[in-house]
């Protein structure tokens, strides 16, 4: 259904035009779940806004995004609007910047049923309740009239995600959907979007950088570090055999429960650089253990691992017979 | 990396575990008054904190876990003597903080810092990184820089950053100035308000790392409030779990994540998305 070829993204900084992303490919099925994870400037946010035509002014896109065969990069900005909402739709992190404060939930659910259905005020309203009930807000009916501040952050990302799903999309994209929430709220809004992608036949495009949110929620999973795909593979192949030398230390890097107390993180030396720093060839040589000269020289092409399972190194080999971190 | 962290310091502190608890918080309760919703009714209040009471012995750590609204943040102003309480105590080092005078607590303060959540938001963009990280410390220009560079080092920075401005530094070394900001006085007792959650994973594991490390070497004791159950399992000796301002379960960090008696405990556990790998 979505295809994306060797999609990249330029922006403009005080550097001049630097690389965003570059050489991001994959594909997403009809009811496929598929995650993207990485860390504050991977690129895995910028892949969305290229996906939903919302890139920053300047930005330069290169490659090519189609949805069922019709090429969404260039497409004119009518025409993107008229698919936003309608076949493909976004909820965000925050959702009380994502709403507006002065507009009731009702509105703000039936607003997209108006723009792109065609409803009246009336049907739309009816379609604006059944949807909340659906995403499970308590009190649907009273809610209605309810401005986006008296709800709490659970409630507003269930408002979020009745608004997404207005119009049926065919996919919906959502960008760390739960990190501004408390543990049991994520896993109920968790529960819930894998509910709803389970009973229909949208995909989800899930962004996290949680590896435990993932295991849960997506069949495939895609990392990215410095702009580039650098890993992936299905969920559990991808954990059961993890390849890439950051996956492999973003995974060593988080405590998990029943470790116990006392024992050292293992740790990814240095920071995720910025656009401007990312080196040439391999973006994670400047950190990684294993860095030859070879890394610098040239992105390393995917090299499989194991089923549907690929990772751009070229020293896998060496990294496999290190134990796992 | 010695000398105003030298080991005498160290042994100036009685070694963990040993003799009357460092911090002791008694029954302490808060109640915050709402705008009076009608003219002629009492104000609700709402009571964020109520009747909580633990123990905290030197070199040891303790977590505090729960979600928005369970009052770790108001306990966490509160044995930072930020705030009054509405009833009980919190005694560190045998003195009652909120009895203090303004003098007193000023003084005292030098036993007690805090690291909070956002290291952006907590350090003021426009001073130095030398103006910030001196900020709670009295004394000579001389001495207060001498202890600068030392907490700088303590914490994996380098003598060269005094002059650079926040920007300038990643998210991740923001939060290593803050710690030498809190390190600075020689603390006996760091209360650090969900200090890794704004970093990137990468970058937390340094962070948790060098906490550990400063508790080996100075002693320094923890309290440690996080919604992230892996992470206090990581850091702390035992856990209080807190639900609507009330303490419902206490432990070893083991025998609550693993064995957990209240049914909020194990819900907190249970939500906890965990990546569960098979062997190669």
């Amino acid at each position: 259904m979505l295809d994306v070829r060797d999609l990249g993204v330029r922006l403009p900084t005080a550097h001049g035009m630097l690389d965003a992303l570059a050489g991001v490919t994959f594909e997403i099925g009809r009811g496929e779940t598929v995650g993207l994870i990485g860390e504050s400037g991977s690129g895995k946010s910028m892949t969305a806004l290229a996906l939903m035509g919302l890139l920053p002014e300047g930005a330069q896109t290169r490659g090519s995004v189609r949805l069922d065969g019709r090429e969404l990069l260039g497409l004119p900005e009518a025409e993107m609007c008229d698919l936003r909402g309608r076949r493909l739709a976004m909820i965000f992190q925050e959702p009380m910047t994502a709403l507006n404060p002065l507009h009731t939930v009702g509105d703000q659910v039936a607003e997209p049923l108006r723009v792109h259905g065609g409803a009246s005020r009336r049907e739309a309203r009816a379609e604006a309740l059944r949807l909340l009930e659906r995403v499970r807000l308590p009190q649907a009916r009273q809610r209605l009239d309810a401005y986006p501040h008296q709800l709490s952050g659970g409630q507003r990302q269930r408002v979020m995600i009745a608004a997404a799903l207005a119009c049926g999309p065919d996919l919906l994209i959502a960008d760390e959907p739960t990190t501004a929430l408390d543990v049991t709220v994520q896993r109920e809004i968790l529960d819930l979007v894998a509910e709803l992608v389970s009973s229909s036949d949208m995909a989800l495009l899930l962004i996290s950088h949680d590896l435990g949110v993932m295991a849960r929620c997506v069949e495939r999973v895609l990392v990215m570090y410095g702009g580039r795909v650098v890993e992936s593979g299905p969920t559990r192949e991808l954990f059961d055999r993890l390849s890439h030398p950051y996956t492999r230390g973003l995974f060593a890097a988080r405590p998990h429960l029943g470790q116990g107390r006392g024992h050292r993180l293992m740790t990814i030396p240095g920071r995720v650089p910025e656009l401007a720093d990312v080196p040439p060839g391999c973006p994670f040589a400047d950190r990684c253990g294993f860095v030859v000269e070879a890394c610098r020289a040239a992105l390393p092409p995917p090299v499989p691992v194991g089923p549907a399972h690929a990772a751009r190194c070229i020293r896998l080999d060496v990294v496999a017979q290190s134990p796992l971190p | 990396m010695t000398t105003a962290f030298a080991p005498t310091d160290v042994l100036v502190h009685p070694p963990p575990g040993h003799d009357a608890p460092l911090l002791v918080v008694q029954d302490l309760s808060k109640r915050y008054r709402l705008p009076r919703e009608a003219l002629l009714a009492a104000p609700p209040v709402v009571e964020a904190l109520r009747h909580v009471s633990f123990e905290l012995r030197a070199g040891r750590s303790l977590g505090v876990v729960g979600e928005s609204g369970s009052g770790k943040s108001t306990l966490a102003r509160l044995v930072m003597a930020l705030e009054a309480p509405s009833g009980g105590s919190v005694t560190l080092l045998g003195r009652d903080l909120h009895r203090l005078s303004p003098a007193e607590l000023r003084a005292a303060r030098r036993d007690f810092q805090m690291v909070f959540q956002d290291p952006y938001g907590s350090l003021d963009p426009r001073q130095r990184i030398e103006a910030i990280v001196a900020e709670p410390l009295a004394g000579t220009a001389s001495e207060r820089r001498t202890a600068v560079v030392e907490a700088l080092e303590a914490v994996g920075l380098r003598a060269g950053d005094l002059a650079k401005y926040p920007h300038e530094f990643s998210g991740g070394q923001r939060q290593r100035i803050a710690i030498a900001r809190a390190l600075i006085t020689r603390p006996r007792l760091i209360v650090a308000d969900e200090p890794v959650s704004a970093l990137d994973v990468s970058v937390q594991a340094q962070v948790l790392n060098l906490l550990d490390d400063l508790q080996q070497r100075f002693g320094v004791t923890y309290l440690f409030i996080s919604h992230d159950l892996a992470v206090v399992e990581h850091l702390c000796d035992e856990v209080v779990v807190m639900r609507a301002g009330e303490i419902v379960e206490r432990g070893t960090p083991s025998r609550l994540f693993h064995g957990a008696e209240h049914p909020y405990t194990r819900a907190l556990v249970a939500a906890v998305p965990e990546v569960r790998r098979g062997l190669p």
